[in-house]
């Protein structure tokens, strides 16, 4: 896959090729925390981890956590968007899109909370994370890989975000 | 009467203006230079200043962010959860 800036209007990526595509495709799904309550609980975490601020930490839950939904659903659905306009060449096979720079916040956020979510749900811990390559031999090998490209796709956009 | 009144409403007022602390502890998933980032967007940190808390939180697992009043304290963490930070809350000692 190549990722080439264009002017003013954002960043391109070209070269996709059908796996990327499928990990770009499933980007909306991996963040979605249902069914996982450690997920669920890691993206809506506690504000407060003081025992005497019981009223505030409900409140939060009840006024705050809806907005936050909103704000993380909003990013979600911007991605989503762009999917849309993933095009791939029939002979080829290989994709092209488009993240307009008024996206790639949306793109960075979604990316992370992708992450965040894979490492509850699969119950990742510190070392596996860290372990590069991963091991043939582990069936969570395509988890790995996928988590190795968010993370590297995030950290690209987040580059073009800050500028030179 | 009207001393006790003036007495209860100082000493309320004085809790709810004692500094709070904006607490970001460590996530192994969150990438350093999204932490920066955050931080960035959030305070309006320099870069500098906004790595030696990412590098704070990486290392002691914690870093206190912001300093100040409660009301205002609450709406950084509302941001860092935006963010998807871990963020807490706690009385300044």
């Amino acid at each position: 896959m190549e990722i080439t800036r264009t002017e003013e209007k954002g960043i391109r990526l070209t070269r996709i090729d059908p796996v990327c595509a499928e990990l770009l495709r499933r980007v909306p799904a991996s963040a979605d925390p249902s069914g996982s309550d450690a997920a669920q609980q890691r993206i809506f975490s506690a504000p407060t981890d003081d025992s005497g601020e019981e009223q505030f930490a409900r409140d939060w839950q009840e006024f705050v956590e809806p907005e936050l939904a909103k704000l993380f659903q909003s990013a979600l659905q911007i991605i989503e968007g762009d999917l849309k306009k993933l095009r791939v060449d029939a002979i080829s096979g290989e994709g092209t899109m488009s993240v307009a720079n008024d996206h790639l916040e949306s793109w960075v956020h979604g990316l992370n909370q992708a992450r965040l979510v894979l490492t509850e749900r699969h119950k990742l811990q510190e070392q596996d994370l860290e372990r590069s390559p991963p091991l043939a031999a582990d069936p969570r090998t395509f988890l790995f890989a996928q988590m190795r490209f968010y993370a590297d796709l995030q950290g690209v956009f987040l580059h073009v975000l800050e500028g030179p | 009467m009207t001393e006790t009144v003036v007495e209860q409403e100082t000493k309320s007022s004085s809790a709810v203006d004692a500094p709070w602390n904006v607490v970001v502890h460590n996530d192994p998933v969150n990438l350093t230079t999204y932490v920066t980032h955050v931080f960035q967007k959030v305070f309006g940190y320099s870069r500098t200043r906004a790595q030696k808390h990412m590098l704070e939180v990486h290392h002691r697992g914690r870093s206190i962010v912001w300093t100040g009043a409660r009301e205002r304290a609450e709406a950084y963490v509302e941001q860092l959860h935006g963010y998807l930070l871990l963020a807490t809350l706690e009385k300044s000692e």
